[in-house]
């Protein structure tokens, strides 16, 4: 599903790429920017957390249109500012959509590619940044009508609460969320692989969840399988045999068969049985009597002590 | 000196890390040994260095420098160290009266709520740069340590931004001339929200993380702690993906010895 998203075969509006700090998501993003470089008219990459360079390696780099957010975001270095570049300002809220307008040349279709939204979310709450990304993918309603087909975002899940997630959730069509894989077994140990949760929306209502592993080669160029777990039985059949306690000693703790029958029989004391119960002696007090045999220096009065008292 | 963790991270007093930005995380021991360790690498080699501390004075760094063979007194004169004494600034924050004039204070944040780290980016960029505002040659910035802008009060969304900064100035890409080393707390038996959260940031900023834990068997005379290496933001994909090397490491009075775990002195 992650392959067929990013070769444009399913069709997704907004795919964001959730990943942790034990799993870096940004080759991930580096292999939309690549591909997205070669489907699609132009691309709009908005790096806030990375140089550019670090995108471009195998990307049609004619077609790609950076917005800076990462060497000055706060406007701390004025006085070195190149006007010529196209910064992002985080001191503003955001507006993508006014920076792709902004850019001479007016290719359409565009697709965004956005590394990452933390740095956004960091300044300004949830909702203000899921207008910002509903404005771009709303944009062919604008009176200019720039149609952005794709819009990609990285986010980082360990670094923001659930509803901030959860919003973000709701906006995205497609929702990578990425996992540490176990080592790939066919390739040497070239290239990013991992494995990943897809949920995917299509327009038709279905949704989709599949894990799988994905792997990117050299080339910047990703493939993902579906990854199938294996099927565990739903009842466990046979019970585990149980351990047999008087196996494996020195001493033997078996009995015979002759050995178990006396064993039924055998009479445990102080257990009523009929036969025994001493017919002469019916239980006067419950639970028994008690036959006090007096010492010499016993003084062993008949007389009940409590007589005396008058309530 | 350390010579086995120099070969796993691949630098040396000569070869010095460029366009890295290390990050070491400590969690219930002191992982300050390999800030010592990175300080004396880059003065042995004649490279400068840029030393914001806010954990300890002048004179603790130059004590153990003298211990691991480098002369930090001497380096100051000669302008290859820059001493940022944060202990004194965050005291004269706290102390200072509205009478004394505009404040100058680099850590002016600690007492007016609206300032931000800007002031201490400012001063440690005129440190670092030359004349024309950009670095000269292979040139460090030691941060010591950043848990400690948390305890005396800076909002992590601050320190976050600072440290971004201070990225973008030393080592925006892996060609960089500068390099930034820092320690960040991570105590596991704390549930210090703040702290993961920033440990976090530095995570996503880090190229290599460096891992000082104890060990989980419990203390040993032998074996005092052990390392986790792992490489981040890993740009080239054709080199293999050797993420995370374990090593055990042994304190000394002059060094500190790595070996692969398993393979102490004491035990083989």
């Amino acid at each position: 599903m992650l392959q067929q998203v990013l070769e444009g075969t399913e069709a997704s509006s907004l795919v964001v790429v959730e990943d942790c700090v034990e799993h870096d998501g940004r080759p991930v993003l580096h292999c939309f920017c690549s591909e997205l470089s070669k489907r699609c008219d132009s691309v709009h990459l908005f790096h806030l957390e990375n140089p550019a360079e670090g995108f471009l390696a195998g990307a049609n780099i004619s077609k790609i249109h950076s917005h800076d957010g990462f060497s000055d975001p706060l406007r701390w270095e004025e006085q070195k500012r190149d006007s010529s570049a196209d910064r992002i300002d985080l001191t503003s809220p955001p507006d993508f959509l006014g920076h792709i307008k902004k850019t001479p040349s007016k290719a359409s279709p565009v697709a965004v590619v956005i590394d990452s939204l933390t740095p956004l979310l960091q300044k300004y709450p949830g909702y203000v940044i899921c207008r910002a990304l509903q404005r771009l993918l709303r944009a062919r309603l604008e009176s200019d009508g720039t149609e952005v087909s794709q819009v990609v975002a990285g986010f980082h899940g360990d670094l923001h609460d659930n509803s901030t997630a959860a919003a973000l959730r709701h906006m995205a069509t497609t929702w990578v969320q990425l996992q540490e894989g176990a080592e790939s077994p066919t390739q040497g140990g070239a290239g990013f692989h991992g494995n990943c949760e897809v949920l995917h929306r299509r327009k038709s209502g279905k949704v989709i969840r599949q894990d799988e592993v994905y792997h990117i080669s050299p080339q910047w160029s990703l493939t993902s399988r579906v990854q199938k777990t294996p099927v565990r039985p739903a009842v466990q059949g046979e019970q585990e045999p149980q351990a047999d306690p008087t196996a494996n000693l020195t001493f033997n703790l078996r009995l015979t068969d002759t050995e178990k029958e006396a064993r039924s029989r055998v009479v445990l004391p102080y257990m009523h049985h009929q036969r025994k119960r001493a017919p002469d002696r019916p239980a006067a007090t419950p639970g028994g009597q008690i036959f006090y045999q007096p010492d010499d220096v016993d003084d062993f009065d008949e007389e009940d002590p409590d007589d005396d008292l008058d309530f | 000196m350390f010579t086995e963790l120099n070969v796993i991270l691949g630098f040396d007093h000569l070869k010095p890390p460029k366009g890295q930005f290390v990050l070491i995380s400590d969690s219930l021991t002191d992982g300050s040994f390999l800030i010592h360790h990175f300080l004396s690498l880059y003065i042995k080699g004649g490279w400068k260095v840029c030393l914001l501390a806010l954990a300890q004075s002048f004179g603790h760094y130059n004590t153990v420098g003298q211990k691991l063979g480098v002369h930090l007194t001497q380096a100051r004169e000669k302008g290859q160290l820059k001493f940022i004494d944060g202990l004194n600034h965050s005291l004269q924050a706290y102390t200072c009266t509205a009478q004394d004039g505009p404040d100058e204070n680099p850590l002016r944040c600690l007492r007016d709520k609206k300032a931000t780290l800007r002031p201490l980016y400012n001063l440690v960029k005129t440190h670092v740069c030359g004349e024309e505002g950009v670095l000269e040659g292979p040139t460090l910035l030691l941060v010591d340590d950043l848990s400690l802008l948390l305890s005396l009060g800076v909002p992590v969304k601050d320190v976050s931004d600072f440290v971004h900064y201070c990225r973008v100035l030393m080592c925006p890409s892996q060609q960089s001339q500068g390099a930034m080393v820092s320690l960040v707390h991570k105590d596991a038996d704390v549930e210090d929200e703040e702290n993961s959260s920033l440990f976090r940031h530095m995570a996503y900023h880090s190229t290599v993380h460096l891992a000082v834990e104890g060990l989980s068997s419990g203390y040993s005379r032998d074996v005092h702690g052990q390392v986790t290496v792992t490489f981040r933001n890993v740009q080239d994909p054709s080199q293999p993906q050797t993420r995370k090397r374990r090593l055990q490491y042994k304190l000394e009075e002059r060094n500190v010895s790595f070996f692969a775990p398993g393979t102490s002195r004491a035990v083989l």
